[in-house]
């Protein structure tokens, strides 16, 4: 006969069931704040992010000849409730920004600072090893259009993440990092804002 | 070290701040999500605090647990037992 454990009383049967009632609830409401926070509507809810959002609604990620669109959290969430609940709450220091840093609504101040978000993302990718991409993007399964692209995933794609070669896909096109002049880039945001020369470093000092 | 002295009410009300800390965050990302309008980035603030919020509350209930297998803790809360 087996002695069944006496500390397991009515209060205890209680216990666990709300906490696993709890618990569950717990689960589901990450799951579903996760699925809310993660689309487009919820992220261009910032006016900075709708600048952002402009060039991503002419890409292919948007408009894909399969129809099948890849939304903000799409990309830039990680997969698992657990790593993706962790990348919302990191995920609060941008807002944290929006409401007491620069006036990034206003056009200029947004593409001024665009070319450090980018590099923060693309660092993001690196590090996470283009998990988000291969959620849709199978390496083995790419054959492209072109004679070479099966073997350049096949061989040169070897030890190397998607966001190594396949960036400025989606937003603004930003320079690569290593490359990056920051006075060139000032200067192409005051000509494109027909501002006078300086104006630019004088924002972004502000 | 008196703080982390867990008697009978402290455990109880770390029980209950958990539960309401529980519930105060699914209502602010529910409200976040449907009622709070979209001005003054409210929605996401509030959508940000209902995380916060609901994070904090298994966060309050394993720190009481924690507190309650602390060594000492036992004699006193014997006295919860009935």
């Amino acid at each position: 006969m087996i002695n069944l454990p006496v500390f397991i009383t009515r209060h205890v049967l209680i216990a666990l069931l709300l906490g696993g009632l709890a618990g569950i609830l717990f689960v589901l409401s990450l799951i579903e704040f996760d699925h809310l926070t993660g689309s487009e509507e919820f992220c261009t809810g910032c006016h900075s992010m709708e600048l952002v959002a402009a060039p991503y609604r002419k890409s292919k990620h948007y408009n894909p000849a399969s129809g099948v669109r890849a939304s903000c959290g799409d990309c830039h969430v990680s997969d698992g409730v657990l790593a993706a609940t962790w990348d919302h709450i990191l995920g609060g220091k941008d807002l944290f920004a929006q409401l007491f840093g620069a006036d990034y609504d206003d056009p200029v101040i947004n593409a001024l600072h665009l070319p450090e978000a980018a590099f923060a993302a693309r660092r993001w990718f690196k590090k996470e090893d283009s998990a988000t991409c291969r959620r849709c993007h199978t390496l083995e399964a790419i054959n492209g259009s072109r004679a070479n692209t099966l073997l350049i995933h096949q061989q040169e794609a070897q030890d190397k993440s998607c966001i190594d070669c396949h960036y400025n896909l989606v937003h603004r096109l930003v320079p690569e990092e290593r490359t990056f002049k920051r006075d060139r880039w000032n200067r192409m945001i005051e000509r494109e804002f027909d501002l006078p020369t300086g104006k630019a470093d004088e924002l972004l000092q502000q | 070290m008196k703080i982390l002295s867990l008697g009978c009410k402290t455990m109880r009300e770390g029980v209950i701040a958990s539960s309401i800390f529980f519930l105060a965050g699914i209502l602010l990302i529910v409200a976040g999500s449907t009622v709070v309008p979209e001005m003054f980035y409210m929605r996401h603030v509030v959508m940000l605090l209902g995380l916060i919020t609901l994070l904090f509350a298994p966060i309050i209930l394993i720190s009481t647990f924690l507190l309650s297998v602390l060594p000492g803790a036992k004699e006193k809360l014997e006295k919860c037992e009935h």
